[in-house]
């Protein structure tokens, strides 16, 4: 069940980089489109965007994933601290 | 009129509580993680039933109410981000779970680490801060009965929603907030989207019901400073802790694959859709209802659907909103027991672990309810506080993924220690210049760790839950025993 750096990048790490940076970049801004402001529409927008994304890391990288109830044969190493 | 349809939205979910029953099994297995036979379907039921509480109803717009859109965007955003989170920690925690047969997180980290110390340390975090979530629901409840104008005391209100999750819980466990979950989550969006529809017919232009929502002080921008640190650290430590909230492990524990659970996670970010529309009611009630202070501010949307609303309608909102309150109180009740008979108090047996989990139940609801009616608080002020402590478990979550040499003496004692920064720096009153109370509390946890590890370090680093078998059964012929579980197979059946 180990993730592909790929698919970690494309699930996880993306939509938190950019809800991150868009809610410092437009949380003060006062535009609005359609009256509505920037930071609420770019919210929305996310929220499919966010499926979008967990859904491409599936069908290219996790849909044949092992997830095999297993037993443990090696000590792994310890990870650097 | 009101009162009738109030009561036909609560019989039926109590009809429903009661059907869940039929072909339900006697074990407890059965009663607190369903037997560990729900499919992607209900696992999404469940999940959304018990994440979207009524918090989102009458907290959410409360919140929007009092401090503007920082705390909408923290709100959505924290939620959003816990799903990429749960895409990839879940199907490790189910793994976890049937490997160890466990029902609660702390029966994983007994299972992972053999630790008394950090299982007890673990669950009493869980006990402890799932008080705060009891008292959002039973504020909230309190403010839906209160928008059907019948005059009842705060007391006689919450008693009413004890009263009925409680009849949901020793009834029949798990299966009754999961399937009255199905009915629950259906009338949070019908809610929703009726006020938000009554909203636009009074004012048919968002763009006005939001410029409205600017006269006398800001609330569509997020002022730089304290204002933004809040809100952006907020967001991302409550997305740490999303899915550490206990009810929410039960429900994934109870599912049949960890494929199914990866489809939830996938759809999960849709259901959010809900939120543009119950924003539109939040900015109008800060035009239509002015003057709300304090925990007052909870009354925003109940407000706004006596002004608009007929009569027959707000029974039915306040029914809807009511049930909300009343399945994430059960789920919440009911893993509050379980928490305490196999975590805290030891050596029960299996026959005594269900009375032993109802006893525990009643003592759980009777100090919320003493909370809730002692000190009345803004709804988001309580999510933020659970959150607080039960975040704190992503550490010794993180350790069981990646191999580390830290004894789990010190995983327990960096718990122990970030649960009473938090609570320390909470009853302190320190405002921290907006930084969330969670953030210093998770660095205290994380300093005990990385000083037990220095100081003590174990003689070899743990097992990875995440870590490949050497040999794949297809390649050399899986013992007995072992189950596969793959996209096509769970798609297949």
């Amino acid at each position: 069940m180990i993730p592909r750096t790929a698919s970690v990048v494309i699930a996880l790490i993306t939509p938190i980089t950019l809800v991150t940076l868009g809610v410092l970049l437009l949380g003060g801004s006062t535009a609005t489109i359609f009256g509505i402001p920037l930071i609420l529409l770019f919210m929305f927008i996310m929220f499919p965007v966010t499926s979008l994304l967990m859904w491409i890391s599936w069908r290219l990288f996790d849909k044949h994933a092992d997830y095999q109830l297993d037993e443990f044969e090696d000590a792994a190493a310890e990870v650097a601290p | 009129m009101t009162i009738v349809m109030f009561v036909i939205v609560l019989l039926l979910a109590v009809g429903i509580g009661l059907y869940s029953r039929v072909g339900a099994g006697k074990s407890t297995a059965d009663f607190l993680v369903g037997g560990r036979s729900f499919g992607s379907v209900v696992v999404f039921i469940m999940v959304v039933g018990e994440v979207y509480s009524i918090g989102t109803i009458i907290g959410f717009p409360g919140g929007v109410y009092a401090h503007g859109v920082g705390f909408a965007v923290w709100f959505m955003g924290y939620i959003l981000l816990g799903y990429p989170i749960g895409y990839f920690l879940l199907p490790l925690l189910w793994k976890a779970g049937r490997q160890y047969n466990a029902m609660t997180l702390p029966d994983i980290f007994r299972g992972h680490f053999k630790s008394r110390p950090l299982e007890l340390t673990a669950a009493l975090i869980g006990v402890v801060f799932l008080i705060p979530w009891a008292q959002l629901q039973l504020t909230g409840l309190e403010v839906a009965l209160n928008g059907l104008g019948l005059g009842l005391t705060p007391l006689v209100t919450v008693l009413i929603g004890v009263g009925i999750s409680l009849v949901f819980v020793l009834l029949s466990g798990i299966r009754a907030p999961a399937f009255v979950s199905f009915l629950k989550d259906f009338a949070l969006i019908a809610v929703i989207l009726v006020v938000a529809g009554f909203v636009l017919n009074k004012v048919p232009n968002v763009a006005t019901i939001i410029t409205h929502a600017n006269v006398g002080s800001e609330h569509t921008t997020i002022p730089g400073g304290a204002p933004m640190l809040n809100t952006i650290s907020t967001l991302l430590f409550q997305t740490i802790g999303f899915y550490m909230f206990p009810f929410v492990i039960q429900a994934v524990l109870s599912g049949k694959s960890p494929v199914s659970i990866r489809y939830t996670q996938i759809v999960m970010p849709l259901y959010m859709l809900m939120y543009p529309f119950i924003l539109l009611t939040s900015f109008f009630a800060i035009s239509a209802a002015p003057g709300l202070t304090g925990a007052d501010t909870n009354l925003a949307f109940i407000e706004v659907a006596r002004q608009l609303l007929p009569d027959w309608l707000v029974g039915l909102v306040a029914g809807g909103a009511a049930l909300c309150a009343i399945v994430v109180l059960a789920a919440s009740a009911l893993v509050i027991g379980t928490l305490f008979s196999r975590n805290v108090l030891t050596n029960i047996s299996e026959a005594r672990q269900k009375p032993m989990t109802q006893v525990v139940i009643f003592v759980y609801l009777a100090i919320s309810i003493v909370l809730t009616l002692v000190v009345p608080t803004i709804m988001g002020t309580l999510i933020n506080t659970a959150y607080y402590g039960l975040t704190q478990l992503i550490v010794p979550v993180l350790l069981m993924i990646f191999p580390t040499r830290v004894r789990p003496g010190a995983m327990a004692a960096g718990l122990a220690v970030g649960a009473l920064t938090s609570i320390g720096i909470y009853l302190s009153g320190a405002t921290l210049g907006g930084l969330n109370i969670g953030v210093p509390a998770l660095a205290a946890n994380l300093l005990v760790v990385g000083i037990g590890r220095l100081v003590s370090p174990a003689a070899e680093p743990t097992q990875s839950l995440a870590a490949r078998r050497r040999r794949i059964p297809a390649d050399s012929g899986a013992p007995a025993g072992w189950t596969h579980h793959t996209a096509r197979k769970e798609s297949a059946s």
